[in-house]
């Protein structure tokens, strides 16, 4: 039997994040109330292997028969270092002494000591410690000591974000049957230059809805503003197509600040009314899925990608456990293509709703595909398990 | 006039003590020197807001716990938030350790301040549960000064303490601990949808005597085909400390037919995990109301508040019926002592709706009846949910009072 010592508190939401697609049953997890369970040890099994699971926050670490998991964000969070998976960035600085503190700890184990650095940032922060196997969200890792884990990766939006991304599984109930007042939007937060570009050709589009936030131009804002940019939405602005999204209003209204969580709220509660087909740009090209794209997969939100390199990383995922994804009937290579496949489309009513449907269809047979792959597999212990930690890059595209 | 707040700061403290002022939002901060890169840290540092409140100028200030002897100024301290803030609690539901905190640090310090502090003290505790504050075991009113001002959730107290709505009200927003705030957004979503399983839902957490008197009526005179009762997993967890007590109630209740469980524990992403109130509440929102067109919700009839249960509701625009008449009695007189008209409501009068379930069968059983019914309680919670916005947009119960300093008791 396999041991994972994870050094972490427990919780259940911790239980899913590391071990779904187990053969455990829930009301054998239990869910704290009142008082809190830091440590907890069951056993269960994953794909006919029998494994031992134990929550033992900061002890055994000396064990030497099994694998020590530990999750940066889950310790920052845990600390009340971090709020939420999203802010990881902030702490940058302090990953190399935690690291070290970590490795300190587990001594002459540092073979089964199992990293995960999961910060949906990809190429941004990447690992480059050798001493270790880490467990991260860029796709395709630089690093012959990096694994990407898909699923650990999409649940780590569910399960251990600190931002309520759940909710959009069950807002997809509700999405069916509003009535959009546009047929496509555009939604920015920060305003950078490629972005406002973008921006500026799609306003100039009579069916698609561009909102950029308040954020950029309030006063506590820590971005540093491009004149240019400025200018340029100010220019903008005149389109009746361009509209801000007041991050500040009255009492209830107010967003407040620019956390994490108050934007997911604004993105759930402003952002996916607008339109019956979001235009998003996940960023492929940082090698990395981000709440962006996962959101609205949860939701069943059709998504039109400045990239198409979204669709075919999400296919394959499918592919790769066995499920048959949903294959567009069209295919663009660049922003300027999607732009002219958007207006070939937005033609007439009837090439409209044809188009819509086969974004929708992709996003149901996604959303369907994903969840069950979430709940049958796990990327993680497909690796350990299926003695795949020897070495080599595991790209996946 | 100037405010102390003695509490440390945060831009949801400022709108939950002074939404209704005039104030530009951008202008209430909200990143600080010390929350810039971890948002629920509550400020410590003095935090000074000009705003103007019926062509008052107010100089408000959140001092967390400077300034006590200032005789200048008004001092609001609010006992919910001093347990938020020492981490005794994580929302307002947990009454034992944040009376027990007040009692023994709080009391004793606020009565030896001078006469002139005590009487601009003004002290809140806005819980959700209806107790008197002068109730046996509670007892705080009664060792508190009576020169200090003491204010809650209460819409009659048999004691000095005053009732608050537009604070009672914004306590379920801000902070945000609990995520009825989300309700009020959800309210656009919620709108639109017009598929349902059923006419009627009568969802029960737990399950006890006065739930299972409803569920017979329930039972006995409304169609199956049109009404659920739904109870939660919860009621037979270890979570549940009351669940010996009331066995027989619910393995009673267990024999009718057609009772929909909901799982609070499911696999993976349909975990609600443990039985805190945020994932109530959020559970509530995304399993409890797309069931049915209408959800009869039971407010305890015996407390003079209101609970998280009707203010959902009102803030999602949910259409609802209550187990009482008296819950609408009591939303009326809040709307009356709002200044608004009160509107009529569509149900005829009853103690409890087990009395009126027979008219309730002749609506559900006609369609255009039914859909009159549903009309008519739409406007009805409209009317009510505007009423309730409005006001708390304009209008500010804690300063009416520490401007005009008279009893606002309105039963």
């Amino acid at each position: 039997m396999k041991k994972f010592y994870i050094h972490h508190k427990y919780s259940n939401d911790l239980f899913w994040y590391f071990f779904h697609g187990t053969s455990i049953n829930t009301k054998d997890i239990p869910a704290p109330h009142f008082t809190e369970i830091n440590k907890f040890k069951i056993n269960t099994s994953y794909k006919n292997n029998n494994i031992c699971v134990e929550f033992c926050d900061d002890t055994n670490w000396s064990r030497s028969d099994g694998y020590h998991l530990f999750d940066f964000h889950v310790y920052l969070m845990q600390n009340n270092i971090i709020l939420n998976r999203g802010s990881s960035n902030l702490k940058v600085k302090d990953f190399q002494e935690i690291l070290n503190n970590v490795k300190d700890k587990v001594k002459n184990n540092k073979k089964n000591l199992h990293l995960f650095y999961i910060d949906w940032e990809g190429d941004f922060h990447t690992i480059t410690d050798k001493g270790c196997k880490f467990f991260v969200d860029e796709i395709n890792p630089r690093q012959i000591n990096n694994f990407y884990c898909f699923t650990n990766t999409f649940l780590s939006f569910i399960h251990s974000s600190g931002l309520n991304i759940k909710n959009a599984y069950f807002l997809k109930d509700y999405l069916s049957d509003y009535k959009f007042d546009n047929r496509l939007s555009y939604s920015i937060r920060r305003l950078e230059k490629f972005k406002v570009d973008r921006l500026r050709k799609l306003s100039k589009l009579s069916d698609v809805c561009c909102t950029y936030s308040s954020f950029y131009f309030n006063e506590d804002t820590d971005v540093i503003r491009d004149d240019g940019v400025v200018k340029l939405i100010d220019i903008l602005s005149k389109n009746k197509n361009l509209k801000k999204i007041e991050k500040r209003g009255y009492g209830i209204d107010d967003w407040g600040s620019e956390n994490n969580q108050n934007n997911i709220n604004e993105l759930f509660f402003k952002i996916l009314k607008i339109s019956e087909v979001d235009i998003i740009d996940e960023w492929f090209s940082v090698n990395h899925i981000s709440e962006k794209s996962v959101i609205r997969i949860l939701c069943e939100k059709p998504i039109l990608a400045t990239e198409y390199e979204l669709y075919d990383f999400y296919n394959k995922i499918q592919k790769k456990y066995g499920k048959t994804p949903y294959d567009l009937n069209f295919r663009y290579n660049s922003f300027d293509d999607m732009l002219n496949l958007l207006k070939e489309n937005l033609n007439t009513d009837d090439s409209w709703v044809i188009f819509k449907n086969e974004l929708h269809n992709w996003a149901k047979i996604t959303r369907k595909n994903l969840i069950e792959i979430c709940y049958n597999n796990n990327s993680y212990l497909d690796l350990v398990l299926g003695n795949k930690l020897n070495g080599s890059l595991n790209n996946i595209i | 006039m100037k405010i102390y707040v003695h509490h440390k700061y945060t831009y949801e403290l400022f709108w939950y003590f002074f939404h209704g002022v005039e104030v530009d939002p951008r202008k209430v901060p909200v990143v600080t020197e010390q929350n810039r890169y971890q948002v629920k840290v509550w400020d410590s540092n003095v935090q000074k807001i000009q705003a103007k409140y019926k062509g008052i100028d107010l100089d408000i200030q959140f001092v967390n716990d400077r300034h006590w002897n200032d005789e200048s100024a008004h001092h609001i301290f609010d006992v919910t938030i001093n347990a938020l803030q020492q981490g005794l609690s994580s929302d307002r539901m947990f009454i034992l350790p944040t009376m027990e905190g007040f009692k023994k640090d709080w009391i004793p310090f606020l009565n030896k301040l001078s006469s002139t502090v005590r009487k601009n003290t003004h002290i809140l505790w806005i819980s959700w549960e209806g107790f008197e504050l002068n109730e046996e075991g509670i007892d705080v009113s009664n060792s508190l000064d009576s020169d200090i001002n003491l204010y809650n959730d209460n819409i009659v107290n048999s004691d000095k303490t005053k009732y608050i709505f537009s604070q009672s009200f914004m306590s379920f927003i801000f902070p945000d601990t609990t995520a009825t705030r989300e309700y009020y957004f959800f309210y656009d979503w919620l709108k639109l949808k017009t598929e349902y399983e059923y006419k009627l839902l009568y969802p029960v957490r737990r399950v006890y005597d006065s739930k299972l008197h409803m569920v017979r009526g329930i039972k006995k005179d409304l169609s199956e085909k049109d009404t659920l009762i739904s109870y939660s997993s919860f009621t037979d967890s270890e979570h549940y400390v009351w669940r010996h007590q009331y066995e027989k109630d619910y393995n009673e209740f267990l024999q009718y037919p057609n009772l929909r469980r909901l799982e609070k524990r499911g696999y993976n992403i349909e975990d609600f995990g443990g039985e805190w109130m945020r994932n109530n509440m959020e559970e509530g929102m995304w399993k409890m109301f797309g069931i049915a067109e209408v959800n009869l919700i039971h407010e305890n009839p015996m407390v003079q508040c209101f609970s998280e249960k009707t203010i959902c509701h009102i803030l999602a625009g949910k259409l609802f019926i209550d187990a009482h008449y008296r819950t609408i009695q009591k939303l009326h007189k809040v709307i009356e002592l709002l200044g608004y008209e009160v509107p009529s409501y569509p149900l005829p009068e009853y103690d409890d709706i087990t009395n009126i379930t027979p008219w309730l069968r002749e609506q559900m059983d006609d369609e255009e009846m039914w859909k009159k019914l549903k009309e008519e309680l739409r406007v009805w919670l409209e009317y009510v949910r505007k009423c309730f916005l409005e006001s708390v947009n304009t209008q500010n119960s804690l300063l009416d009072e520490i401007l005009s300093k008279k009893s606002i008791n309105i039963l």
